[in-house]
């Protein structure tokens, strides 16, 4: 298999298969995209942009290979889970390694994202009791009535490349687990985690059609999406995207679950601890280089002139204190931006910034990695006295780039948040409870901090976008997972 | 140098570890230290036992959520000598295993409060300075 560790010149880069029916085999495709080091600018694999046949083929194998492994008791499908588990425990650090050199991402953020992929398998090895229906005696003199959940087939995923390793495995366990059987197209741009986890599922000895992995791009995401064989798709990237994914599959009476951006909002309250609230201020907003759907963008000080001043001071000591450099050196507190088009896209939105007569107090460009030139850095930036309906203010950067807004009281910060179109995440940062209720009771947001920066809910727990951050009803992870991935059926019985 | 994310206070924390368990397998192995032998013994397995329990809490619970920069935090205040000559004498094995004990029950008190964002990696910590303490006190009762 594909071997990410080892320099390559962009011809001999090895080229990624897909995983379809328990078998690696190379793509038909004559086109491939780079898959590139975004700290080393080095080629790391070429990946191919598969054909529709290419997935209708894989999608025919899932359909076929559902029908046995619906039929497995769900303690057995649970138990592949625990061997996947261990398999995944045991390459922990390689996957890690993996994904920050595909992705840029600091190897501590890299071990928390397998972690969390992790959590994710584990909570889905207990799919006995997750998948547990309900009855009632006596709904009549004599009847009974019971509720089960049962498979629907084939599901698809269609996962970004800010968490490769994590974001599928909101879905994939769970659907399997529940006996579907699944395709996964990875992002592009970050192939090489999943192909490792897919590696992973292969040793598992998972049936063969019951994980399949189909690389590409749009064509192949097409494919899925219009296929009537696949019963569901889950994605998450960008909003204009997360709508066409939702429309063109509900269209053809598909489920859909599909997030879209976010532009998060920190409150900080006058009563915040400070100390403690920088640094899960700078975690949310400069994590992952603020490639985060859950990253803070816009921090707003509630109070006074004084407060604000107060609290500038102390944010842009602590994020010119952040060291920014290649993921793998373990000092490393930020690595690079995904690709040079993720740093250009951030770069504008800077320039915007500055004529929409923001002030830039910490200026993340032209930042110099020694030893990384050529990487797609951009240091800690920060904007001051941003106006949340501005095009910094108001749009996902998805970069290293803090806002900061004034509010003169919790009710003008909340009215802020409501205004934006978002519904990620919100935080408060506050000692006292009444704020925090008040904040998390009324806040029009999905996942709320409470002096938490990343409010990114655990695999028991949904991860819950609203507004325009999500489309359709059932969430990834959690019960919502199970949901989505499981039909009802009710049973009446009567017996003479 | 600073120790300014959880990865290097593990590792760091790891590599005292790993020099601790060296320094009480050389004086177990020393023939002129002989009747601390079970002590030393005992110390440097229990240095093995702490980077397994380490390595593998800290593998389990990092979260990309929950990570925040460290500050504060530096090696050289808990920098360990362990050099100790093959002619020692049980005093100057047990003094210098003592300031040893004394470092790293002050290094786990810090580290664990530093990472507390990592809380059952903090926990753990925080019961390593508490065995400290205790190897302090077993020291001081063998002499």
């Amino acid at each position: 298999m594909v071997q990410a560790t080892k320099v390559i010149d962009q011809k001999e880069a090895p080229l990624v298969r897909n995983y379809v029916n328990g078998e690696w085999v190379a793509s038909k495709s004559t086109k491939f995209l780079d898959v590139v080091n975004p700290a080393t600018t080095e080629v790391l694999a070429r990946v191919p942009m598969s054909t529709k046949e290419e997935v209708d083929e894989a999608i025919q194998y899932a359909k076929e290979a559902y029908q046995e492994w619906r039929e497995l008791p769900p303690l057995t499908r649970g138990r592949y889970m625990f061997t996947l588990k261990n398999l995944m425990e045991e390459h922990f650090e390689e996957a890690s390694q993996i994904l920050t050199k595909e992705h840029g991402k600091s190897i501590d953020e890299a071990r928390g994202e397998i972690r969390r992929a992790i959590e994710c398998v584990e909570h889905a090895a207990g799919i006995p009791t997750l998948m547990m229906g309900y009855n009632l005696e006596t709904i009549a003199p004599g009847l009974d009535e019971e509720c089960v959940l049962q498979p629907l087939g084939v599901f698809a995923c269609l996962p970004p490349s800010n968490f490769p390793g994590m974001i599928p495995f909101w879905f994939l366990p769970y659907a399997i687990a529940c006996g579907n059987t699944y395709v996964v197209k990875p992002s592009s741009e970050v192939p090489l985690t999943m192909n490792k986890l897919g590696e992973l599922m292969d040793e598992a000895g998972f049936p063969p059609g019951v994980v399949n992995i189909v690389n590409g791009s749009r064509d192949v995401s097409d494919a899925l999406l219009k296929s009537p064989d696949v019963k569901g798709v889950s994605f998450v990237g960008s909003t204009p995207v997360a709508r066409y994914v939702y429309s063109t599959a509900t269209a053809s009476g598909k489920r859909a679950q599909c997030q879209g951006a976010a532009k998060n909002f920190l409150l900080v309250m006058p009563d915040a601890n400070l100390d403690k609230t920088m640094p899960a201020v700078m975690n949310s907003v400069y994590g992952c280089a603020g490639q985060r759907c859950l990253a803070g963008a816009n921090v707003v000080a509630v109070g006074d002139d004084a407060f604000y001043e107060k609290l500038k001071k102390k944010l842009t000591d602590s994020a010119r204190a952040t060291k920014t450099g290649n993921g793998l050196d373990e000092s490393v507190q930020m690595g690079p931006l995904r690709s040079k088009a993720a740093m250009d896209k951030v770069l504008s939105y800077i320039d915007t910034g500055l004529k929409e007569g923001a002030k830039l107090i910490l200026d993340g460009r032209n930042i110099k990695v020694p030893g990384f030139e050529k990487g797609y850095f951009i240091g800690p930036t920060i904007f001051d006295n941003v106006d949340p309906k501005s095009k910094i203010g108001s749009e996902e950067i998805f970069g290293p780039v803090m806002c900061l807004i004034r509010a003169k009281d919790f009710n003008e910060a909340l009215r802020m948040i409501d205004e934006n179109p978002y519904g990620n995440a919100a935080s408060i940062f506050t000692s006292s409870g009444k704020w925090a209720r008040e904040f998390k009771h009324r806040v029009q947001a999905g996942d709320i901090g409470v002096n938490i920066g990343i409010a990114a809910p655990v695999a028991f727990f949904p991860f819950s976008g609203w507004k325009d951050s999500f489309f359709g009803d059932l969430h990834g992870q959690g019960f919502d997972a199970i949901n989505f991935f499981t039909e009802r059926k009710v049973v009446i019985s009567r017996w003479f | 140098m600073e120790l300014t994310t959880f990865s290097m206070v593990l590792r760091y924390t790891l590599q005292l570890e790993d020099q601790t368990g060296q320094f009480y397998r050389a004086l177990a192995a020393n023939s002129n230290l002989m009747q601390a032998k079970d002590l030393f013994t005992k110390f440097a397995d229990n240095s093995d036992r702490r980077k397994k329990d380490l390595e593998r809490t800290a593998r389990e619970s990092v979260d990309h959520s929950l990570l925040e920069p460290v500050s504060g935090l530096f090696e050289e205040t808990c920098t360990i000598n362990t050099a100790i000559p093959n002619d020692a004498s049980i005093t100057d094995a047990i003094s210098t295993a003592r300031a040893l004990e004394d470092k790293m029950q002050k290094f786990y008190t810090e580290a664990g409060d530093k990472i507390n964002f990592i809380s059952n990696v903090s926990r753990l910590y925080k019961r390593y300075a508490q065995d400290r303490t205790k190897a302090l006190a077993s020291l001081q009762d063998f002499t």
